[in-house]
């Protein structure tokens, strides 16, 4: 009886994610029970509570000055677009590979390289764009030809 | 019931080694480094310093819990949960050792073993990023707003690199379930040999995804304090650091299994042989550490965009070629 049903469990892919939710649930409550753990340990060792010095923010001693919210280099995007082409790139080719052996087998090798590879190679040219344009290049200076606030000409800023 | 009793079991087995041999790399981590730096190391705390680990796991738990009155508070709580939740998670498919009979049943050494095992890696252990972008932007602080930055901008570019690297392993295999590619290293031979350059560049972005040196930027002490993790302590920040150092487990184990054959060996259980390939992986970490120094921001961002990424499609494109070419045959 209980064999059947774990060879059943092991057999469908719907007892593989199950053991996933159950990874899911303890991991969980591993990380639920540490930050109790922290709370109420914290609870009853911590002797000094309000004290605004401790609780201000790390500066090495200074007074912090400004918001720490502050407005950041914008070649950061750059890179966060750069990474959605390419990571949606592997994204779609992930559920081709699977596939891969049924057309090999059926001898479309040649027609499945060509096609994943004209897919492939138009976000390879755009990678190719991405860093003629300067994209990817951190030194630059406004002799570069990249203004950082009020150059004249700010490129893909 | 029982479906779901025995990989309860298990995975509660499994994290309880993770969480034994987790403090146990710092140990080895300190002895090793200290070593290759002519120092002893910690070698007080019981024999050889062996309990030195637990020591500094009782002094977190007993430190403040402080939560920065400039920081956001929820999210400040919420983002170490979210480190430690994503590398737990993502051991669950790295396959350690063969079917074995326990009793009668049949179990499984590996917690699930999924048909997409890895692309279900790259996806929890890419929700790490939102813990270190979370934390570092909650915690109120300029430095850890700096870090949290270059973090997620540099996992975000090497996770491509990684994604290129285990494509061409997949395509060679021709499948993406972890055991399948276990079992062809088993009978053929490991894919080390038929993926070299795939295998540097996974290395090269494990390093990087982990933030371990020489690409530790976002923690760069010198200019950025502790990066995201500046505002935290006690057993916050030991949730990050327990979670990073999981994470090395998790990224060495997926390299032992994807180019070194994982489990399989003569003699030894399975287990042993993963954590002995794995051990190998660790070594390599902290060789690295004491070897080279920290890449400046720039020549981060241009080895991953304008090196290692032209080199993975390339790669890619090669595998592909060859794969085609073997079919037609």
């Amino acid at each position: 009886m209980s064999q059947s049903s774990i060879a059943i469990a092991q057999a469908t892919p719907y007892g593989a994610w199950a053991s996933v939710f159950v990874v899911g649930v303890l991991a969980f409550a591993v990380v639920g029970g540490a930050l109790l753990v922290v709370r109420l340990v914290t609870r009853v060792f911590d002797r000094i509570r309000d004290n605004k010095e401790r609780l201000s923010t790390y500066e090495c001693g200074e007074e912090p000055v400004g918001s720490a919210w502050f407005r950041f280099n914008n070649r950061f995007t750059t890179v966060a677009l750069a990474f959605l082409i390419f990571d949606v790139e592997l994204a779609l080719l992930w559920p081709i590979l699977p596939r891969c052996l049924e057309w090999l087998a059926m001898g479309k090798g040649v027609l499945l390289f060509i096609e994943v590879g004209a897919f492939a190679g138009t976000l390879a040219l755009s990678l190719m764009w991405v860093a003629a344009m300067g994209g990817f290049a951190w030194d630059r200076t406004v002799e570069d030809g990249f203004g950082d606030d009020q150059g004249k000409e700010s490129g893909d800023d | 019931m029982q479906d779901l009793v025995v990989p309860m079991l298990r995975t509660i087995a499994v994290i309880a080694v993770l969480m034994t041999l987790m403090p146990y790399m710092t140990w080895f981590e300190r002895r090793v480094l200290a070593a290759m730096q002519v120092r002893h190391g910690p070698n007080r705390v019981g024999w050889q310093g062996l309990l030195q680990p637990l020591a500094d796991g009782l002094k977190l738990l007993f430190k403040e819990d402080l939560t920065p009155s400039n920081s956001d508070r929820w999210l400040y709580r919420l983002a170490p949960a979210i480190a430690l939740f994503a590398a737990l998670a993502s051991f669950a498919v790295i396959p350690f050792g063969p079917t074995v009979e326990i009793q009668g049943t049949m179990v499984p050494m590996c917690i699930a073993d999924l048909d997409i095992g890895v692309l279900y890696l790259l996806g929890v252990s890419s929700l790490g990023v939102y813990a270190l972008v979370l934390g570092g932007w909650a915690s109120g602080s300029k430095y850890s707003l700096m870090g949290a930055l270059r973090a997620a901008a540099q996992v975000v570019s090497y996770e491509l690199i990684l994604g290129l690297a285990l494509i061409a392993v997949v395509l060679t295999v021709g499948d993406t379930k972890l055991s399948t590619i276990v079992q062809q290293q088993h009978d053929g031979v490991w894919l080390v040999f038929l993926q070299p350059v795939a295998f540097v560049l996974y290395l090269i972005a494990a390093c990087a995804e982990t933030n371990r040196a020489p690409f530790d930027l976002p923690e760069a002490e010198t200019e950025l304090v502790a990066g995201y993790h500046t505002e935290y302590s006690g057993m916050r920040f030991a949730m990050y650091f327990i979670a990073e150092y999981i994470n090395m487990l998790v990224v060495s184990s997926l390299a032992a299994t994807l180019f070194l054959g994982g489990f399989s060996g003569p003699f030894w259980p399975g287990p042993w042989w993963l954590i002995l390939k794995l051990m190998v992986f660790m070594f390599l970490f902290v060789w690295l550490r004491a070897t080279l120094p920290r890449l400046r921001y720039d020549q981060l961002m241009r080895l991953s965009w304008n090196k290692l990424l032209p080199i993975g499609l390339l790669n890619l494109a090669v595998t592909a070629v060859i794969v085609v070419y073997r079919s037609g045959k």
